[in-house]
Order: structure tokens, then C-alpha cells, then sequence
């Protein structure tokens, strides 16, 4: 996946609370992370109506380390455990809302080395947003199609076993919304989709 | 030989042969008559609607009845007997399974549980391994014993981390067996269930199918012509309602409902789809749990239908019971088009289309369908369906509000806020704050020039204001109507400036508009004003026209009123609602040079100022002197009166004439009487009482009062009248929406005509949650709160203007069993910045309130939330203990990262560049200001009290599946063996004595929850500044709790 166009910057994130455990440096902003070839990373991208395959059982982790999520962008299971935890010596809460921020749930995780586990019912993208510490949000999306996958750093994903066939390959990204485009998956050998995203589609 | 008898000597006066004809014919001319009679009486409309609702029932009953056989096969009983078979077997299989699943269950937990203690001493070893280890290398890096005990400790690392594998693996494994045993049960249980329901559809259906059949035929029997005299099923359905009467001229009698009669689906639930029942007489009453159901507030068998909807209760016909179409009024300018064939303009109208037109309405369909027409006799129709909450004010005249009756309480807020009550009594409304501003000093706050132009066209200057418009009416048309017009505008205004008492204001310092824009934002003016030129007029819906739309105040005041009347608004008007924000004087001269910035209407500026014509003025002196002198005297009084004088004159005269006074404070007008007709049973005025004049509007009262209300002085059309003559009632300019609201509040001002025990209560919780609501309304507390879930409009105004909405004032929700009635009353009565939420810029302000209405208010927050009031519980004495405890746990949840526990901590977490929206209130007032129950419920639940809160869960549900409520669990007790809480974990142990004590008192959401109010309640407490050592265990005494005012 690419980014064609002009690339925003994005100004960086200051850190204003618990700094002698956090650190003082303002923190760059994680929306955008771009590979040298504009491959983008950090985005979801899902088949839609692909039948077949299980669901990932999960636990899928959240840790809070260094006052940051991690990952900043993964995909869970529906209905899989996702384990939550504090690797700092501070308090975190972790206050999940849908995109229309509608609340999910929001606890408190104060301990090092604490976990909590939820669940996910609701496939979709989720906020996750740490109250203390603004500077850091997550993303959360929530699956239930087993092919379903973040890019990485190079901007590339990849989903093996998909049943030959037509489908729509879905794509989000925090800052250019839901795409879709058709993809077919032939019945022997690999189907190549390439995703081009701009600053002009971008919708939120 | 016998002789024949004499004939008898009777006397008859009548021939039995011809009496026998007439018996005969009389009685073949009886016959048919007779079968007429039962003919239309077996036809008689309701029996049309009872005999479809019985069929609508039993369609939905053979429906219901169909879904159920579907399920069923023909071949039913014995597919069931297989299926139990099956089932049975089925069990038998599942239960070995269920066993087996069980044992390894068990087994699992057990592997699980040896890999758990393996992992955790493993953990502990390598814990002392890495202490031993640190400790030796902070004394001595390079020693032996260092690196011993770092190979010591990577060892045990290395062993932990196998183990944490090994642990991870047994608890998978255990996990999954768990799991696979949960799928048996329920797969078990799941089929059991089914069985269950299959047979139980099965009876049901069979019993079902046995009823209706005998009904089926005895039901035609029953209600056939003759027979159904008897025991007819149809026949008039009628409730009696105690304590409810009609007004028969002056005769009361009591209510008889028969509307049921027809509308027999109103009670039954099942009938609401407005697909498969368009007709509303066959459907279900909407919000049975508000109304006709028995276990509603308004039962039918207590106020029946027409106590609220209107109409005739006895009638069993469609017309002469009252039904009454939304659109009549449309219908008959229609009717008039097509008669006239031109519109209201005086284009031609095409015949076809005005009748189709007119067939589409809805009155146009009832006359084809029903045969509907206005019944003449009938005072009291039915409101039509628009205005139907009309019937709500009835009874519910001293609400405050009517929150369930939207368009009502649009209608009611109208007449509130544009001062309809003002001129025209409306018994309830009487003691509301007078809506326009205080004219007793107007000459210190703007000039006689502003106000005759003003006075000409109000919404020349403020598009969207509520004074109405007086002057330049259609019946003062003409040239001599409008130099009469200006006439009377200079005498107003000479008169309101001569007597106006004099002030001067203060210089106000020179100010930044830039800044007094930002405080125009931040401070929270805008809750109540907007400032917009040409804005609509809402208040329907609306709290940010409370107070006027700030635009063009250049035109209209001086900056030094404008910063007096800022400064302290009451000491300009003593009964202005405007609060006083508390602003510095730096802050003043900012505001005051914003909106003096403000831009003007353009139509203002260009308007002329009216002069006095000598003639007219002349003639309207005399003609008011000669109400009380000759014209001879009048005409010499005139001749030696100055224009000045003449002025004051016409200008006294006319304050009185159009009632001024109503609705402004006015010198010389202190105990004048209001101009209007009294409304406060308008809705049961005789429409033959009611002047149409020559206006073509249907003759109904919702039609003559919505031609009334959208053109007041239309019923002067024609007609010949003198001065004194002319209708005086302004022009609101009201919408059509409007319109419509205002209509159904004052039709809905009827006689109280009931028994006491019917009449809404307005004593205990409720009378105070009304009395609270006025208050509520009156200061428009909900332009800035959100409050019983409505208002807090002031955030659409600063998400305009970009403010984080984590500055906006506080959702208000719960305050009751939130704060400290007594810290409630302070308050309200002194509100002071910075004490809670230092952050916020925007500033509750200071409105005076009088001890009625500060006690008024407090219920009210109490009375909403069922709290105790007046006393509370006060607290003096806390449980050592828990305070310890509290206070340890405070610690390790970490809340004073983001609540500041005094003052200073606040200063401080802010010189360390904490951004204030991103902290939480400070808690050193606490002890004041929050109830002591409270405390412990919101740690345990914030987002219970407050959905949304940035406030954490700590004590979270457990999942226990769908629709169980879970239970709290306090996370901390296991987290007591993580190393982070090693130093928790000794303080616990000292306080409890036992870890297992310990664990059970920290694990337990409610009691942890308790010890965190506690600390939290002594912080900065003086009385329990000191703290107390904890005792011994099981040795203190409960904690004792003293009852205080
Ligand atoms: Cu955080």
C-alpha cells in the first residue's frame, strides 16, 4: 500500500504529565509512518466475504511501555481475548470508544506489570486513547474474517489460504478513512493487489 | 223447539271485522319498519369497527397460530415421539461426554495449578536472585560475588522464563478444556430447551385451535340480526369515570366514555403496525406506559378518552363524537378557492386541481370515508391530532415543564418566554419574571432617538427578538394611520424618558476586542446569548436566546452602561435574571470593546426616526380628554397645553392603552391591571363567542386562534372602528411551527373540572422537582448544564469556536446523591472559581438567588436523585483502618496522578506542565462538598454515574456471560503478589495482621472501595487531619456515624 501525493506533516506530540518517568521529548506523531517508498504502514486491510479459515484464537496483546500503546495498529479476533497491560510505573487507563466515540469501555491499569483482558463483540475500528497521558492512542480493529491483516513498516500484507475467488479488498487508515477495491484470487497462485491512497480521498 | 238466542246485549263501540283489517294492515305496514329498524340498528357504524377489530384479532390470532404449525409437521406427534427418542439418546451420550469433559477438566486444573506454583517460585527465586544481584552491584560492580550473583540470576531467569512457558501452556490446555465442557453443557441444555418448546407450542396450539373453533360458531349465532339482543359480543363498550364531568349548561353531569366502543384495538397490545392497521381506530394506543393501559399513570378505567383527547363522550357516531381533522382550516380555503375560483392573490385557480387537492386532505378523506362534517352542537370537539397534547394541560397546568409532551412544551416556553401571560391572565402562570427589561432608568442606558426606532419595527434591529411589534399594523394603515403611528411613538418614548430616573456609568477602561472575544467564548456568555445578525428567532427548542442577541450595541447603549451593567446587572435592574459573572474590570473593558465591535443589522441603521404630526396628536388628546370633560373644556385644554406636554400626554395614554407596563417596569404604571383577555379557560370558550369578523377562517377555536396568533389585527378587516376601537395585540411574527405549538398550549388552558384526587399532586418529591424545573427554566440553567439529560447548548457555541469540550461546565447528572445538599446551598448561593475544576474558563456565575429559590433548587437536585434531604449523614469519625488502607491504596491506584489533593498540589502538578484539561477534580474540598456514601459508589462505578467520564474503571464487571448483570471484582487482590506491590502488600499484611485478610479486604470492591472514600474524606479535613495510628485488629469499634444538620 502507497501514499501518492503530497505528504502531510504532522505536528509532533508534547509531553506534559509524568515526565521523569515518560521523558521530555515530545513525541512525533504516529499517524503517519511511511516506508522510503511511500509504502504505508499501520493500516488495516481486510477481504471481504472470504469464506474458510478460522478466526485467530488469540490473546492478542496491548502492552502500554514507555508511556506508548503497542502496537499502534493491530488486528483482533472478534470475541478473542485481547490482553491489556501497564510495562510502565505509572498509571495508564485505557478508554476504548468507537470512531464515533461512543464508549466501549475505559479501566484503569495503575500497576506495572498489570493485565486486564477484554473482548471485542463488535467488528470494527476502535480508539484507544490513554486519558493521563494524551499523547497516546491506538487503534484497535476488530475482525471477524480471519484475512485480515496490518501493513508493515514497507506498507506490504500478505493473506495465505485465501479460497480462489472474487472479493473486496477493504482498506483503513486513521487518516484516509474505509477504501475498497475488487480483487480476484485465482485458483492456483498468488493475486497481487496494489493500493494507492492519497491526501485527495482522504476522509477524516 | 229451540229458538235462536237473542243477541247478547254488548255493546260493542267497535266492528271487529273492520278492527281486524286495521290490526292487519298496521301490522303489515309494522313489518317492514320493523325490519328496518333492526337493519340499521345491526348496521350501526361501531358494529362495522368492532366486527373488523374481531377480525383484525382473529387473523392475528389464526397468524399466530399458523407460525406455530409451521413449526409442527403434519406428521407431528410422531416426529415429536422421535425426537424425544433421539433426544434421550442424545442426552445419555452427552452426559458421558459432559463426565469425561469434567475429569479432564479437573485433571488439566491440576496440571495447570503445579505449573502455577512452579512459575511463581521460580519467580520469586529469580525476584531474590535480581535483588541479591543488584544489591552487589551497586556496592562493588567488578567484585566476584557480582558476577556470581548475576549468573546466579540469569540462571534463574532463564528456568523462570521456561516455566512462565510451561505455565502458559498448562493454563491453555486447561483453558481449553474448560471451554470444551461449557460447549457439551450448553449443547445439552440447548436441546432440553428445545424438546420443551416444541411440546409446549404443540398444547398451546391444539387448545387454541379448540377455542376458536367453538367461538367461530357461536360468535355468528350470538351476533346475528334478533339474536343479538340477547347477549350480543358486540355491543357499546362505556367506562364510567368517577369524578369527572361535563358542563351541560350549567348542569354538571359525569363522564361516560363510548369511544371504545370502536376503538376496541386502543387497550391490546398487538395492534401498533401502521402498515397492517392504517385505520387508528384499529390500532394500539401508542405508549401504553403512558397512558389507557392499567399499569400506566393515566389508566383508562380512571380518565377514560375524552378527559384528555376532547369530544363528546357519549357519541357512538364518527361526527358527533367530536373527531376533529389536522387540516380543516386548509380544507376550507380550498373550499373558498374553488367557489371564488381564484386564490388568495387573486390568481385564477384550476377547478380540477383545487378538488383534488381538497379530496387529499385529510378532511377531505373523512367526508368521502365517513361522512364527516363539523358538528355545530358540539362546544367541545376532539383536539385534532397536531394539538393533541392540548389535553395534557389540563390536569398538568402547574408542571414547570412537560417533558413528555414536546410540542406542548415548545407551545408553553413560547408563551412564557414572548410574554403572552403578561397581558392575558393564564391561572399558573402569573409569577413568572416579567420578560422585558426594566424601563424605570432607561434614559441612562439609551436615547429616545434608538427608541422610536426601535419601537417602529423591533426585528429591524434584532432579527430574532421577542418584543413584538406594535405600531404600522395593517389597521393603522394608510397616511393618516401611520402619521397617527408616529404620533403615538414620540409620546411613548417622551413619556419613557421623562420619567425615567438618571444615572451616569463610570469611565470603562480602554479594552482589547481580540481578548474580550476569547472571553465571550470561554466565560460562558454564550449559553445564554448568541450574536448573529440576522438570526432566526428559537426558543422552542433552544436556551441561547434566553437573553438577547448581542448585535448592534453600538447603535443602542454606551460603553459605560454596557460596563456597569456587566459589573453588577442588577444594580442597572433589580429583577434582571442576567447573572453577574464576577469579572475584573481589565475584563470588562475586553468585553465591552468586543461587542461594542459587534456589527449592526443593516435595515436599522437605514430606518427613519418617526416625528409627531401637530394634528394628530391635537385629535387624540381631545379625544382622550373627552372621556371625562366636555368637548368644550377639552378642546381648551389642548389649546393651552405646550407640544411637550402634549407628548407626555398621548404618551401615558398610550403605555396604557397597548399595556406596556405588562410586560416592563414603567414609572407611573406600578398597579396597572393587565390589557388582555383572561385565557385560563380559553379552551372551553363557546366559538359563537369568538369574533371571526369578516375573515374567511373555519369556525373553530384552533382556527381562530392560530388567524389570532399569526395576525393579530386581521379580525379589524372591514370593519368601521374608532381608535379606542382597534385591536391592540402585537405581531409576534410567529412561524408556522410556532404557531402550532402556541395553539396547543392555549387551547389546552381548560376548566379544572374534576375531583380533587385527580388533580396532579404538586407536594413531596414532585411538587419540589417542579418547583426545581421552574427555577431550572427561569435562570435557563440549561443553556450552559446538561440537566435531566437536555441543554448544554453552550457546547455547539464552543465546539464553533474550537474550545475542547473537556472545558465545558459540567453534565450535571445525579447531584443530588453527588454534593452535600448544605455545600449545594453555598453554592448556588456563592459560587466561587477555581475551588474544584481550576481549569475550566468558563464560570458558574453568581444569580443571586433568594433563599426560596436556593432551597428550591437544592430539593429539587435531591428530589431528582431520591437523596436524603434536608439532613444528611455527617461523618465525623472514620474506621482507622480503612482510612490506612485508603490512603495505601490511593497510592498504589495512582489517583493523585491526576487528582490534585489540595491546592498546592495543584500548582505544583502545573509548574511540572500538566496541561489542566487533562487533570481531575482536586479533592482536598471533598470532605465539603461531596456526600460521604456517594464517594465509595462513584470510585466503584464512574460509568454508571456519568457514561462517558474520563474517570476509570477500577473495580470492573466480570463477564458472566450475556444478559447476567456480572459482579464488581477488585483486580488488586491478586495483583497484591506483583513485586510493584511488594511494599503495599507488607502495609496491608501490618494493618490486617494476616495476608489472607488482607487479600480478602483489598480484593473485595466494596470495603476497598469504602477505604478510598475514606482517605479521600480525610483529605484536607481538619478534624481527621491528624492521623490515627490503626490499631489492633478486631479490636476497633464500627465506625461511628453522627447524624448532623
Ligand atoms: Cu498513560
Amino acid at each position: 500500500m502507497t501514499l501518492s501525493g503530497p505528504v502531510p506533516k504532522l505536528a509532533a506530540r508534547p509531553v506534559n504529565a509524568d515526565v521523569a518517568i515518560c521523558g521530555k521529548a515530545d513525541r512525533p506523531s504516529p499517524s503517519l509512518v511511511l516506508a522510503k517508498d511511500k509504502g504505508l504502514a499501520n493500516a488495516v486491510v481486510w477481504l471481504e466475504g472470504a469464506k474458510g479459515g478460522a478466526l485467530p484464537k488469540g490473546p492478542f496483546s496491548l502492552d502500554q511501555k514507555s508511556c506508548l500503546f503497542t502496537p499502534y495498529v493491530q488486528v483482533v479476533s472478534k470475541g478473542a481475548p485481547v490482553v491489556v497491560r501497564n510495562s510502565d510505573a505509572v498509571l495508564h487507563n485505557v478508554h476504548a470508544t468507537t470512531v464515533a466515540a461512543a464508549q466501549i469501555f475505559n479501566r484503569a491499569i495503575p500497576i506495572k506489570g498489570q493485565t486486564f483482558t477484554e473482548t471485542f463483540s463488535e467488528p470494527g475500528v476502535v480508539r484507544l486513547k490513554c486519558d493521563v497521558h494524551t499523547w497516546m492512542t491506538a487503534w484497535l480493529f476488530v475482525a471477524d474474517t480471519p484475512y485480515a491483516a496490518v501493513t508493515d513498516a514497507e506498507g506490504r500484507f500478505s493473506f495465505p489460504g485465501v479460497p480462489p475467488g472474487t472479493y473486496r479488498l477493504k482498506t483503513w487508515h486513521e487518516l484516509f478513512g474505509e477504501k475498497s477495491q475488487p480483487v480476484t484470487v485465482p485458483a492456483s497462485g498468488a493475486a497481487k493487489a496494489d493500493v494507492t491512497l492519497s491526501l485527495l480521498d482522504a476522509s477524516n | 223447539m229451540a229458538k235462536a238466542p237473542p243477541p247478547e246485549p254488548i255493546d260493542h263501540h267497535y266492528d271487529i271485522k273492520r278492527l281486524t283489517k286495521v290490526f292487519a294492515i298496521t301490522s303489515i305496514l309494522v313489518l317492514p319498519v320493523f325490519a328496518w329498524m333492526t337493519w340499521q340498528d345491526y348496521g350501526r357504524d361501531w358494529k362495522a369497527w368492532q366486527k373488523k377489530f374481531v377480525e383484525n384479532d382473529r387473523r392475528r390470532t389464526r397468524a399466530a397460530l399458523r407460525t406455530a404449525a409451521e413449526k409442527i409437521d403434519p406428521e407431528a406427534e410422531e416426529k415429536y415421539l422421535e425426537q424425544r427418542r433421539e433426544g434421550a439418546r442424545e442426552l445419555r451420550h452427552n452426559r458421558s461426554a459432559v463426565s469425561e469433559a469434567e475429569d479432564e477438566a479437573k485433571k488439566t486444573e491440576g496440571a495447570w495449578y503445579e505449573a502455577d506454583q512452579d512459575f511463581r517460585f521460580k519467580k520469586a527465586e529469580m525476584d531474590t536472585a535480581r535483588y541479591d544481584f543488584e544489591t552487589r552491584q551497586k556496592e562493588s560492580p567488578k567484585s566476584a560475588g557480582a558476577a556470581s550473583a548475576r549468573k546466579d540470576y540469569e540462571r534463574l531467569k532463564a528456568s523462570y522464563e521456561a516455566s512462565t512457558i510451561v505455565e502458559q501452556a498448562a493454563r491453555a490446555r486447561w483453558d481449553e478444556a474448560k471451554a470444551s465442557l461449557a460447549a457439551l453443557q450448553k449443547t445439552k441444555k440447548d436441546a432440553e430447551e428445545a424438546l420443551a418448546k416444541l411440546d409446549a407450542d404443540y398444547d398451546r396450539f391444539q387448545a387454541k385451535l379448540g377455542t376458536l373453533r367453538q367461538s367461530d360458531a357461536f360468535y355468528f349465532v350470538r351476533n346475528a340480526p334478533i339474536a343479538d339482543m340477547l347477549a350480543p359480543s358486540l355491543k357499546i363498550q362505556q367506562v364510567q369515570l368517577d369524578g369527572l364531568y361535563n358542563d351541560v349548561n350549567f348542569l354538571r353531569s359525569q363522564r361516560v366514555d363510548r369511544c371504545v366502543t370502536c376503538h376496541l384495538a386502543a387497550e391490546t397490545r398487538g395492534f401498533e403496525d401502521r402498515e397492517k392497521y392504517p385505520q387508528s381506530v384499529l390500532r394500539t394506543h401508542p405508549r401504553l406506559d403512558l397512558f389507557v393501559d392499567s399499569n400506566s399513570p393515566h389508566p383508562y378505567a380512571t380518565f377514560g378518552c375524552t378527559s384528555c383527547h376532547g369530544g363528546r363522550d357519549r357519541a357512538t357516531d364518527f361526527t358527533r363524537a367530536g373527531h376533529m381533522p389536522n387540516d380543516y382550516g386548509r380544507y376550507e380555503h380550498l373550499a373558498a378557492q374553488l367557489e371564488e375560483g381564484h386564490d388568495d392573490k387573486g390568481l385564477p385557480t384550476d377547478d380540477d386541481e383545487v378538488k383534488e387537492a381538497m379530496d387529499e386532505t385529510q378532511t377531505g378523506r373523512w367526508i368521502k370515508d365517513y361522512e364527516w362534517e363539523v358538528d355545530k352542537y358540539n362546544d367541545l370537539p376532539m383536539y385534532p391530532m397536531k394539538a393533541v397534547e392540548a389535553g395534557c394541560f389540563r390536569c398538568h397546568r402547574s408542571d414547570a415543564s412537560h417533558p413528555k409532551a414536546a410540542k406542548l412544551d415548545q407551545g408553553r416556553k413560547l408563551v412564557e418566554q414572548l410574554g403572552c401571560w403578561s397581558c392575558h391572565k393564564m391561572k399558573g402562570l402569573e409569577d413568572l419574571p416579567r420578560v422585558g427589561p426594566n424601563l424605570t432608568r432607561v434614559a441612562s442606558k439609551t436615547t429616545p432617538e434608538w427608541t422610536e426606532r426601535w419601537l417602529v419595527n423591533p426585528r429591524a434591529f434584532r432579527n430574532n427578538t421577542k418584543m413584538p411589534r406594535f405600531f404600522y399594523l395593517e389597521n393603522f394603515e394608510g397616511e393618516s394611520g401611520h402619521r397617527l403611528t408616529d404620533t403615538m411613538i414620540a409620546g411613548v418614548t417622551a413619556y419613557l424618558f421623562e420619567k425615567s430616573g438618571k444615572a451616569s456609568w463610570p469611565a470603562v477602561g480602554v479594552g482589547d476586542a481580540m481578548r474580550g472575544k476569547l472571553l465571550f467564548e470561554n466565560v460562558g456568555c454564550q449559553g445564554c446569548h448568541i450574536s448573529e445578525v440576522g438570526a432566526e428567532r428559537h426558543v422552542m427548542d433552544g436556551w441561547r436566546q434566553h437573553g438577547p442577541n448581542l448585535i448592534g450595541l453600538s447603535q443602542k447603549v454606551t460603553p459605560e452602561w454596557l460596563g456597569a451593567w456587566l459589573k453588577n446587572p442588577k444594580g442597572y435592574n433589580s429583577e434582571t435574571r442576567m447573572p453577574n459573572l464576577r469579572l475584573s474590570d481589565g475584563e470588562i473593558a475586553d468585553l465591552v470593546a468586543y461587542l461594542m465591535s459587534r456589527p449592526a443589522q443593516p435595515e436599522f441603521a437605514r430606518s427613519r426616526a418617526p416625528k409627531a404630526d401637530e394634528k394628530e396628536r391635537d385629535a387624540l388628546v381631545t379625544d382622550y380628554l373627552t372621556q371625562t370633560k366636555s368637548v368644550v373644556e377639552a378642546k381648551a385644554d389642548v389649546a393651552r397645553m405646550s407640544p411637550r406636554e402634549k407628548d407626555l400626554f398621548v404618551g401615558e395614554k398610550i403605555i396604557g392603552h397597548y399595556g406596556c407596563y405588562s410586560c416592563h417596569a414603567i414609572p407611573g404604571f406600578e398597579n396597572a391591571k393587565p390589557i388582555g383577555v383572561e385565557l385560563s379557560e380559553w379552551g372551553n370558550k363557546p366559538v359563537h363567542l369568538l369574533d371571526f369578523g369578516f375573515v374567511h377562517v373555519p369556525h373553530t377555536r384552533a382556527d381562530w386562534l392560530a388567524q389570532k396568533a399569526g395576525q393579530p389585527r386581521s379580525y379589524d378587516r372591514e370593519k368601521v372602528k374608532t381608535f379606542q376601537e382597534k385591536l391592540r395585540m402585537p405581531q409576534f411574527s410567529l412561524s408556522s411551527a410556532e404557531i402550532e405549538a402556541v395553539q396547543t398550549a392555549i387551547l389546552g388552558m381548560q376548566k379544572e373540572d374534576m375531583a380533587d384526587t385527580l388533580k396532579v399532586k404538586a407536594a413531596g418529591a414532585r411538587g419540589a422537582i417542579q418547583a426545581g424545573r421552574r427555577i431550572v427554566k427561569d435562570f435557563n440553567c440549561q443553556g450552559c448544564h446538561i440537566l435531566e439529560d437536555k441543554g448544554g447548548q453552550i457546547r455547539e457555541a464552543m465546539t464553533a469556536s474550537k474550545i475542547d469540550l473537556a472545558l465545558a461546565p459540567p453534565v450535571i447528572r445525579g447531584e443530588g446523591a453527588k454534593v452535600q445538599s448544605d455545600w449545594l446551598f453555598a453554592f448556588l448561593n456563592a459560587p466561587r472559581s477555581g475551588q474544584i475544576r481550576p481549569w475550566l474558563k468558563v464560570r458558574m456565575p453568581t444569580f443571586e438567588f433568594n433563599p426560596d429559590q436556593l432551597n428550591g433548587l437544592t430539593s429539587y437536585f435531591a428530589a431528582l436523585d431520591k437523596a436524603r434531604y434536608p439532613f444528611e449523614n455527617r461523618v465525623e469519625t472514620l474506621d482507622p483502618r480503612s482510612r490506612a488502607v485508603g490512603a495505601k491504596t490511593f497510592d498504589a491506584l495512582k489517583c493523585a496522578q491526576c487528582h490534585p489533593t489540595s491546592q498546592d498540589a495543584f500548582a505544583l502538578a502545573l509548574r511540572a506542565g500538566k496541561t489542566p484539561a487533562d487533570l481531575a477534580p482536586i479533592l482536598a474540598a471533598a470532605h465539603t462538598r461531596l456526600r460521604y456514601e456517594w464517594i465509595a459508589d462513584w470510585i466503584k462505578r464512574p460509568e454508571e454515574w456519568m457514561p462517558g467520564t474520563r474517570m476509570p474503571t477500577n473495580f470492573p464487571k466480570m463477564d458472566e456471560g450475556p444478559g447476567k448483570p456480572g459482579r464488581r471484582i477488585s483486580p488488586l487482590a491478586p495483583a497484591l503478589d506483583a513485586p510493584a506491590f511488594a511494599g503495599l502488600k507488607k502495609d496491608l499484611v501490618g494493618i490486617w495482621g494476616s495476608e489472607a485478610e488482607a487479600k480478602a479486604y483489598i480484593g473485595d470492591p466494596d470495603r476497598v472501595t469504602k477505604a478510598l472514600r475514606d482517605h479521600v474524606w480525610s483529605l484536607g479535613n481538619e478534624f481527621l487531619t491528624a492521623p490515627q495510628a490503626p490499631k489492633a485488629p478486631n479490636k476497633t469499634k464500627a465506625p461511628a456515624v453522627v447524624a448532623a444538620n
